[in-house]
């Protein structure tokens, strides 16, 4: 496999409105985990917001949606696009690669639609709503409901009209996006991406998901992040500077017999194709980020590293929450900033580690029903 | 070299039902499947006409899903058993299968009106607390409890597959896109064979007002309430299924003996940068779409007999579909036979690419091309004039056809399908 290059990262999290502000935030030992009352229902009372969200549009319009994961998403894609100067590269040849952590539209969407369907004793009439109460629905509920719509938009303001996916709806979809960018860029199909990951937009629905799949009390967070991947050739020809390659990634499905997520046999699988295809051993890896939630990925990762004590280990989700599809583009993002700065912050309010300029990375990833990912980044020397 | 990928398996579950011959013979005999809902008869939705799959089939999906098939949703149960299908057809044992994997397209998920209805408060603001109490409650339809993924994840669960597994939401371009990909990672050697698709479910309360609330649902009833490229066209119909496809590499294919249907030779996707309303009225990323496909196949337009139309029957998608089919094929676009299968089974929404892909497959693989229901010879949009199939079914070769999916967001795919050849003797894998 070709590896392909970084050319540009950005994120939007809940320690910062970009990639810098975020690092900086880490290294400082400060996390956006804060109390939150009113979800003692669900077993929950923190939560990690990116607040406030700056504007970018107007208000929904008969023909626009402005939701809060499509306007994180335009937020890093928009930055990353002009930070990589794709506008000199052929816009029918830039693709579009999103995991999108599943949508939403709010309760009260419904409400109105709900009430003018009850009949006269009050109790809800399904022919009362399909013979008018419907209309009470509010009428950007469809567009919110489909998770492409903000995919589509974003091309349109970025006038990119290339190779695209959405993916859903984990940590798992995440990862495949990039890899599905590397397949496009391999095949010709596109000479650069916009690899992009948002997480689930928070609130009582992303809660009760978080129940049923078997996650509960979960500290779910919001952020999003992008990463152009570029052709070799395609960064030759327009003279940009690479911030990191990705030399490998790998995806497979395993359910645990443990819990949710992928089994440990299913993650040590994904890493050792991931490093073949880079070229790599586990020795060579000097930073691993983690997703620090399961009994089986730290198996995983003693089955991969032994108990090596100079390999770096960050895990974002203690200060950034859990970001679902999110997760993996911040990491990433976070990967390529670390090793370009020669760092690694402690998530475990312990030192910074230093690290070798031009090292490489794994990044792991997870889906609640058994998906396992690896990505494999090396740093720019 | 890049390896070819052929297709050695369908599985479909339909308005016809599941039984791929079955639905073949219907489909070519163009008698429309689409009715008023049998499901929802007494509180007459105002979405006059759908694509049900029989309550039956829907009763033997279940028995055959198991134990779990009451808190499953409806897509989810399609899919699960067109992989089965799939599989069987194509003479695959069951799982493990360490290289092969599954993309598997669906629809985001959709609200269930009945959680809002448990939900709501006296005063009619909706508690979503009143579920954390006890989660078993959640419709098992709701997109709380079944996310996007799900299909993909229990296809994958099921048939014991450990490669990749992922899931696509395009809306409608998305299953089309889910092929795509699993025949990149065939061709980049890290499978042997993907089962590739999609399924989707939205014939409920809140998907049979979703299309009328966006003015894209036909307005007529009836089995001919769609009518994709006629002057009588008023919309789309909702339909339900799953389409899942064995892909394979070729050499695996035939070194274990499987029959070979045909060739998957090129993939297009595009964006229309354009409105997430409305297709861009030149049909500018279909045009990319399908040119991309053709090129990945090393195909030229000369070579291909059939297009697969999306086609759904609303005012906006058919003319632009086919300018863009006449600016691919440029004056042979009137010798390219053209067929579309939503006025037969609806539009089967995240699971609509695959079942044309599906039909299409056995087209290519059987040289017969089913016609567009409901579309008179008389009846043609001039906008929309192409050399349409209509009345019944049409004998021809079909060296190549093209497939196309064009989604709600501005997103197209494009899927090449070539006859299969295999490699003369003594010829380099």
């Amino acid at each position: 496999m070709a590896a392909v290059v970084a050319t540009a990262a950005e994120a939007v999290t809940g320690l910062g409105l970009g990639l810098a502000a975020t690092l900086a935030a880490l290294r400082s030992g400060r996390t956006a985990v804060a109390p939150e009352a009113g979800l003692e229902a669900f077993g929950v009372g923190a939560a990690a917001h990116v607040v406030p969200l700056p504007p970018t549009h107007a208000p929904d319009g008969p023909t626009r949606v402005v939701t809060p994961h499509g306007t994180l998403l335009e937020l890093v894609a928009r930055a990353a696009h002009g930070q990589a100067n794709l506008g000199s590269v052929p816009r029918e040849a830039v693709a579009l690669m999103i995991g999108l952590g599943m949508v939403d539209s709010p309760a009260a969407d419904l409400e109105a639609a709900v009430a003018a369907s009850r009949g006269a004793d009050g109790a809800f009439d399904l022919a009362r709503f399909f013979q008018g109460g419907f209309r009470a629905i509010h009428p950007h509920w469809p567009l919110r409901m489909l998770n492409n719509v903000v995919v589509g938009q974003l091309a349109a303001d970025l006038d990119v009209r290339g190779d695209n996916l959405v993916l859903a709806a984990e940590a798992d979809a995440g990862a495949r996006a990039f890899l599905e960018a590397r397949e496009a860029l391999d095949s010709g199909a596109a000479l650069a991406a916009i690899v992009a990951g948002v997480s689930e937009t928070f609130g009582p629905a992303a809660l009760l998901r978080a129940q049923l799949r078997g996650t509960p009390g979960l500290v779910l967070g919001e952020a999003a992040a992008a990463v152009v991947l570029e052709s070799e050739a395609s960064v030759k020809a327009r003279g940009v500077i690479p911030v990191g390659r990705l030399v490998g990634g790998a995806t497979g499905f395993e359910p645990s017999d443990l819990g949710p997520g992928p089994s440990a046999d299913a993650r040590v699988r994904v890493v050792r194709e991931a490093l073949a295809q880079a070229g790599r051993t586990p020795d060579d890896v000097t930073l691993l980020l983690v997703e620090g939630d399961a009994v089986d990925e730290a198996d995983a990762r003693r089955a991969v590293f032994g108990r090596r004590t100079d390999l770096a280990v960050v895990a974002p989700s203690v200060a950034l929450g859990h970001l679902t599809s999110g997760g993996p583009a911040v990491a990433s993002a976070l990967a390529l900033a670390m090793l370009s700065t020669g760092e690694a912050p402690s998530t475990a309010r312990g030192t910074p580690r230093a690290l070798k300029r031009g090292g490489v990375a794994l990044v792991l990833a997870s889906g609640s029903a058994g998906g396992a990912a690896a990505l494999v980044w090396e740093g720019v020397p | 070299m890049t390896p070819r990928v052929v297709v050695t398996g369908l599985g479909i579950v339909t308005p016809f039902g599941c039984d791929l011959e079955t639905v073949w013979r219907a489909w070519l005999a163009g008698e429309p499947a689409v009715a008023p809902s049998r499901r929802f008869a007494a509180e007459k939705p105002p979405t006059k006409s759908v694509g049900e799959v029989p309550e039956a089939d829907v009763e033997a999906l279940r028995a055959e899903f198991g134990a779990d098939a009451a808190t499953t949703d409806l897509r989810t149960l399609y899919g699960v058993a067109a992989a089965r299908r799939a599989l069987a057809h194509a003479g695959l044992p069951a799982g493990p299968h360490a290289r092969a994997g599954a993309v598997v397209a669906s629809g985001p998920g959709a609200h269930r009106l009945e959680d809002f209805v448990r939900a709501a408060r006296p005063d009619g603001s909706i508690d979503l607390g009143a579920f954390a109490r006890d989660p078993s409650a959640v419709h098992p339809g709701s997109l709380w409890r079944s996310p996007a993924d799900r299909p993909a994840t229990e296809v994958a669960r099921r048939c014991g597959l450990r490669g990749p597994v992922h899931c696509v939401t395009t809306a409608c371009a998305a299953s089309l896109q889910a092929i795509g990909s699993a025949v990149r990672e065939i061709r980049a050697g890290r499978a042997d064979w993907m089962l590739a698709g999609g399924a989707d479910a939205m014939v409920d309360p809140m998907g049979l007002v979703f299309f009328v609330l966006l003015n894209a649902a036909a307005t007529e009833a009836g089995a001919h309430a769609c009518r994709p490229f006629s002057r009588r066209r008023t919309g789309m119909v909702t339909g339900e299924g799953a389409g899942l496809a064995v892909l394979e590499r070729e050499d695996h294919a035939r070194a274990r003996g499987a029959t070979i249907l045909c060739e998957v030779a090129g993939y297009g996707s595009s964006l229309d940068a354009f409105r997430v309303t409305a297709p861009h009225p030149e049909g500018r990323g279909a045009i990319q779409a399908m040119s991309r496909a053709l090129a990945d196949g090393a195909t030229s337009p000369d070579e291909v007999d059939l297009v697969s139309a999306h086609a759904t029957g609303t005012k906006l998608n058919d003319p632009a579909e086919a300018k863009a089919v006449r600016a691919v094929f440029g004056e042979r676009a009137d010798r390219v036979a053209v067929t579309s299968g939503k006025s037969t089974m609806g539009h089967l929404l995240a699971a609509a690419g695959a079942v044309a892909f599906a039909g299409a497959v056995l087209a290519v693989a059987r040289d017969e091309v089913p016609p567009t229901a409901n579309l008179r010879p008389e009846e043609v949009d001039p906008a929309c004039a192409l050399d349409h199939v209509t009345g019944a079914p049409r004998r021809m070769p079909v060296r190549a056809a093209l497939v196309n999916a064009l989604a709600f967001g501005g997103h197209n795919a494009t899927i090449l399908l070539r006859k299969y050849a295999a490699p003369a003797a003594g010829a380099a894998p």
